[in-house]
């Protein structure tokens, strides 16, 4: 029952035509009689998914038990653990240098993130119970930002990093979850729409420095695809609501940056996104324009038209794609 | 019987052998170039943002098409409606024969072709016949049509939920036997199935359909445990059979399927481990998960933050002690890395996906259950509150 990594038939059809040597097929021989089943990636994400659960449930038990006698039991407790999480993490990191330190033992990560994310709930709870910053959120939400940067900084983890960029969103005001994305909490609120242009820029602003300088220049996948999708929401949003024509500008500057910059890093899914924004809005505002014009005549003309608008479309992304693919291709990784 | 050209599907699936010999480190960068330049490819997308990107312009294209033929043909067959939507499927599957001319295989494009000419026949049926039998029938015969001239996989999971469809029609509406059969035979029918795809699996010389006939595998496998699953058999006999559960009865045979509610996906773990075969184990894994929320539906032990704490101390035990089992081993089932397995990938997967876990309230909201505001609580947090 046990399937080989490759198929020998392959195998056999490549070596035929000279893509494979003897050296090659023997190699892969070797390989393939090892047996080798990693279950690395699975095991990790196993162990992802119980921090999350056991963090989020302690979250709930220290809110519903705030003004019993156990809550501060729970809340030391939660502190200790905190506590240990950083202690083993400073005592198992080595120097913090601005390029990639990894920990010999990958679960070391996940201690970081433990810590992180009872440093937060902490955070959240003594704001709550002794109204430091009255009721506000937005400050504690500024601290585990920067507490959570750190963290990211100082530990190389690329986790808590996305942690520290939600906060620090959550400070300015918008929540840049996927499902408020769906809910289009964003579009509501023109305000909003321009503090997450701010923050997105500004993502790209220390993408770059860090990137141009190297301090941690592998996180910039992370920055990026925060950047990406947050400043491609609110500029549909800004080119659905009244002052559309100052987003005009902005998108265009929007596609050319991400167009460039998915070519510098070769990143496959930023370079599918900047196409899909791109077309949104484009298509957004070529609806706006079309609005001023007096539909009544034109309508039939317009559904005719459409099919050949699609085709031409098509035809203009599938040569962007093929050129991207060539170019990634021929680059040597 | 397949629509594309014999040699040039083989360019296409050696080029993807060499793209994994590529990961695996087999092949340096040049030597894949080398290939990929010299066999003459297909059209095709690898990249799955790429597939449903053209995949939805695919759409957008058959939808602005047959807009435009309604404006012209409305007028004329108005009162023929019902074959209006023949019609899509026509001019769907001559778009998907002319895309196929002209290369396209998995392209996002095609697939976008594919599946309308499918769902158009489909509805045609429906219309005409209004009644459920012949469109499953349409779906099984189509799927497999389909999935065999196209390579492809939707197709034949399409053909996979008409068999079904069409056995649990006959029974429930038909009544060909009686309703409590329904889970054995769901359940005979994915073994039967899983033998037939594992069957044809061996023959090597059927490889391009390797990826549809894994899937089936997978959607077997899924059957087969639902149709054993406690909740699925009980939700199903309370609306079908009209049977009143109490606390002192209990649907015929419960014993059993509480038993496989929890076996079947054990086993499935044991031989996606014992196979070496993810597949087989994510779907262990995903059923493992479906029995206890079964459970869990219907016995409250406690309250869901302190499951949600308890499971995630013993997950991290378990998972833990896997890992220092496997640490140190090299061959066979192990924690090391395997040459393709890259880290990197794994945490900006894992970044992204605590993104996707956040539920970060806005602090305009008067809400009191706030903690810290970080992107820190788990899925199931946000709706409790």
């Amino acid at each position: 029952m046990e399937r080989p990594h490759f198929s020998e038939l392959q195998l056999q059809k490549l070596h035929q035509k000279e893509f494979l040597n003897d050296n090659h097929l023997e190699e892969i021989a070797n390989y393939q009689k090892k047996g080798i089943f990693s279950l690395r990636s699975e095991l990790l994400l196993m162990i992802y998914f119980s921090i999350i659960l056991f963090t989020s449930g302690i979250g709930v038990i220290i809110y519903n038990n705030i003004d019993s006698i156990g809550h501060l039991a729970i809340l030391s407790a939660n502190f200790i653990l905190m506590l240990v999480c950083f202690y083993f993490s400073f005592k198992k990191a080595k120097r913090y240098t601005n390029d990639e330190v990894l920990f010999e033992n990958p679960l070391h990560d996940y201690l970081v993130l433990t810590g992180s994310l009872l440093a937060c709930i902490f955070l959240g709870y003594i704001n709550f119970q002794y109204q430091i910053f009255d009721d506000s959120y937005a400050y504690v939400s500024l601290i585990s930002a920067i507490l959570c940067f750190a963290v990211a900084y100082y530990f190389d983890n690329r986790i808590v990093l996305s942690m520290a960029i939600t906060s620090l969103a959550t400070f300015i005001g918008i929540s840049i979850t996927p499902k408020s994305l769906f809910q289009n909490e964003v579009y509501s609120n023109l305000e909003l729409t321009y503090s997450g242009l701010i923050l997105g820029i500004l993502l790209l602003v220390w993408m770059e420095y860090s990137l141009k300088h190297k301090i941690k220049a592998h996180f910039h996948f992370v920055f990026a695809t925060f950047a990406l999708h947050l400043l491609g929401v609110c500029i549909i949003a800004g080119l659905l609501s009244e002052h559309w024509f100052v987003f005009i500008p902005i998108l265009l500057g929007f596609i050319y940056y991400f167009y460039r910059f998915s070519y510098r890093v070769f990143a496959t899914s930023l370079f599918a996104f900047m196409l899909l924004y791109g077309y949104f809005g484009v298509n957004v505002l070529g609806g706006k324009i079309l609005s001023f014009i007096d539909f009544g005549a034109f309508f039939e003309f317009l559904i005719m038209v459409s099919p050949f608008y699609v085709i031409a479309s098509i035809y203009m992304f599938i040569r962007l794609v093929k050129q991207f693919n060539t170019e990634k291709n021929a680059s040597v990784q | 019987m397949q629509a594309y050209n014999k040699s040039e599907l083989e360019n296409y699936f050696l080029t993807e052998e060499a793209k994994k010999l590529y990961q695996k480190k087999f092949l340096s960068k040049g030597q894949l170039q080398n290939i990929s330049a010299q066999l003459i490819q297909l059209k095709s997308n690898s990249n799955i943002f790429f597939r449903i990107g053209f995949f939805l312009l695919g759409n957008f294209l058959f939808s602005s098409v047959i807009s435009a033929f309604a404006v012209i043909l409305l007028q004329m067959i108005s009162d023929q409606y019902q074959i209006i939507f023949f019609l899509y499927a026509v001019v769907a599957y001559i778009g998907l024969e002319v895309l196929v001319r002209m290369k396209f295989f998995r392209h996002g494009l095609d697939d976008a072709f594919l599946l309308s000419a499918q769902f158009s026949f489909l509805i045609g049926i429906g219309i005409l016949t209004e009644a459920i039998l012949p469109v499953l029938i349409a779906m099984l015969v189509l799927g497999v049509f389909f999935a065999i001239r196209f390579i492809n996989t939707i197709s034949a999971l399409l053909a996979f939920i008409g068999l079904v469809g069409i056995f649990f029609n006959l029974i429930v509406e038909h009544d060909v036997m009686p309703k409590f059969y329904l889970s054995f035979v769901g359940l005979i029918l994915a073994i039967l199935v899983y033998f037939l795809v594992v069957h044809l699996i061996k023959n090597q010389n059927f490889y391009p359909y390797f990826k549809t006939l894994d899937t089936v595998r997978v959607a077997s496998l899924l059957l087969g445990y639902l149709s054993m699953n406690y909740l699925v058999v009980r939700e199903l006999s309370e609306s079908l059979m009209n049977l009143e559960i109490t606390n002192k009865s209990d649907v015929p045979l419960a014993f059993v399927f509480y038993g496989l509610t929890f076996l079947i996906p054990l086993l499935y773990l044991f031989l996606g481990i014992k196979w070496k075969d993810k597949l087989v184990l994510y779907t262990g894994l995903a059923t493992l998960a479906f029995g206890f929320y079964s459970i869990r539906h219907y016995y409250y032990f406690f309250p869901i933050e302190y499951v949600m704490v308890i499971s995630g101390i013993l997950l991290f035990i378990f998972a833990y002690l896997i890992i220092q089992q496997l640490k140190n081993k090299t061959e066979g089932v192990t924690f090391q890395p395997d040459s393709d397995s890259d880290d990197s990938l794994l945490f900006n997967a894992q970044a992204i996906l605590s993104l996707a876990n956040a539920t970060t309230p806005a602090p305009t909201q008067t809400n009191p259950m706030e903690f810290g505001g970080g992107g820190f609580s788990g899925g199931g947090a946000g709706e409790k509150f």
